[in-house]
């Protein structure tokens, strides 16, 4: 036991940067990814046009396959054809290319639950339409998508487990080679579970404390 | 190499490793349609013990719930497959992988029968039992009706979900399609095919699923709505 101990202390430091580089990868795909969601919904504006069937293609494809396929295909199609991407550039554009679909997704239904009206009378006062979008829609839209916001962070930081697969070195990918060093799978699984568990915690209780803030 | 030497090509390869693509499609489909039912009954066991109103279970229930849907899947294999066995629970990496897919969705089901049936009025329930209704016939004639409408675009919604997690157990070598199709790929060099192929059958799969949750959730309302045009 005093054993065991010893052991998760000597490598606990392994798999909080590890952690850290989970958080890391999957801030800069959420944020990524909702400069994406942004250019998705634009694309969408006009309904018939061959932009918006294109992003609804996208948004159909991304939201349809797994993500492990997705991540696969993006990390082994440009090395077939020659290109190198590293393989957390990969998981990074990976990440990021799924959740803009989702994002879209999720914008999409924020901006369309505010009253039409709303806009008129903002235009009807002498408003130009970016300062209706920057005064009027984005300070509601956000609001209103923050609960979903979250979840789909917390979708995404789990689904950035799955990277492992392409050897980037993140929460799983170190539990899985401290595991292989020390053999202790069930210790070790644990406290991976564990930590995914606070980090994702935080994330819920940060995105309920924002929502209430952002109430007044 | 021009578009019909490619046809010519893509045509060879479903020739020779059609079988072999759809037999992991076949295996996908059978442990996720496990998967489905199994966390759509354990789903609603953890739901029943949720509404037993007492303080360690309702702990229990927020601890089973919370923690469940605070790890990736993956964790939750490598737990029940790698980290399992030291503690004496040997499973197949089938079982395993329907067992992680079972306890991961019912966390999520559970939440969703809730969410049905706490959104039914209770001045509905005070009025059915008001006219005399008993407990039974209140369950079985007022709740479940409605609910099971109310329930089914999220339930939907997770069953898609889940078949898209089904994927994970690839990494714990359960060989179901993207298991298969690492496995082609690592065979015959080709890329485009193989992930091609399955890209569009978990698409025709879960396409599948929806339409069944349509009709299903179609067919339901529209009884609802029937109940409640006659009794008004």
């Amino acid at each position: 036991m005093a054993n065991l101990t010893a052991t998760i202390a000597e490598n606990l430091p392994y798999l909080l940067t590890g952690a850290i580089t989970t958080i890391a990868i999957s801030l800069a795909a959420i944020v990524l990814g909702a400069l994406g969601a942004m250019t998705l919904n634009f694309a969408q504006i006009h309904h018939r046009s061959l932009q918006s069937r294109l992003a609804r293609i996208y948004i159909s494809v991304f939201r349809g396959t797994p993500f492990l396929v997705q991540l696969l295909v993006i990390f082994y199609l440009p090395n077939a054809i020659g290109m190198n991407i590293s393989p957390l550039a990969t998981a990074i554009i990976t990440m990021a290319l799924n959740t803009s679909a989702f994002q879209a997704e999720i914008y999409r239904g924020g901006f369309a639950s505010l009253p039409v009206g709303q806009i008129e009378a903002a235009r009807a006062t002498g408003m130009n339409a970016l300062t209706t979008f920057v005064h009027i829609q984005i300070p509601q839209v956000i609001r209103l998508v923050l609960p979903a916001l979250t979840n789909e962070f917390i979708l995404l930081l789990k689904a950035s487990s799955l990277v492992s697969v392409v050897a980037v070195r993140e929460l799983t990918t170190s539990g899985r080679q401290v595991v292989a060093a020390t053999h202790e799978p069930v210790a070790f699984y644990l406290i991976i579970a564990a930590i995914y568990i606070a980090i994702n915690t935080v994330l819920s209780k940060g995105g309920r404390e924002l929502e209430l803030q952002l109430r007044h | 190499m021009d578009m019909e030497q490619f046809l010519h090509d893509t045509l060879a390869f479903y020739a020779t490793n059609g079988s072999n693509i759809f037999r992991g499609f076949l295996l996908t489909v059978w442990i996720c349609l496990l998967g489905i039912i199994g966390s759509l009954i354990f789903g609603f066991l953890v739901y029943v013990f949720s509404t037993i109103r007492n303080r360690t279970t309702t702990l229990i229930y927020a601890a089973y719930r919370d923690n469940i849907r605070g790890i990736p899947l993956l964790v939750l294999l490598f737990l029940l497959f790698y980290a399992a066995p030291r503690l004496g629970i040997v499973l197949s990496a089938f079982v395993a992988g329907l067992t992680g897919l079972i306890i991961y969705g019912s966390a999520y089901f559970a939440e969703i029968y809730r969410a049905g049936f706490e959104s039914i009025p209770v001045g509905q329930i005070e009025a059915a039992r008001a006219m005399g209704m008993s407990k039974k016939d209140t369950l079985i004639r007022i709740k479940f009706p409605q609910m099971m409408s109310l329930i089914i675009p999220p339930s939907t919604n997770m069953a898609i979900i889940l078949i898209k997690e089904s994927a994970v157990l690839s990494i714990i070598t359960v060989p179901e399609l993207t298991s298969t199709t690492g496995k082609i790929i690592n065979l015959t060099f080709e890329y485009v095919q193989p992930y091609l192929a399955a890209c569009v059958l978990y698409w025709i799969f879960v396409e599948c699923v929806a339409f069944v949750g349509k009709r299903l959730e179609h067919h339901l309302t529209n009884r609802t709505g029937k109940a409640r045009l006659t009794a008004a």
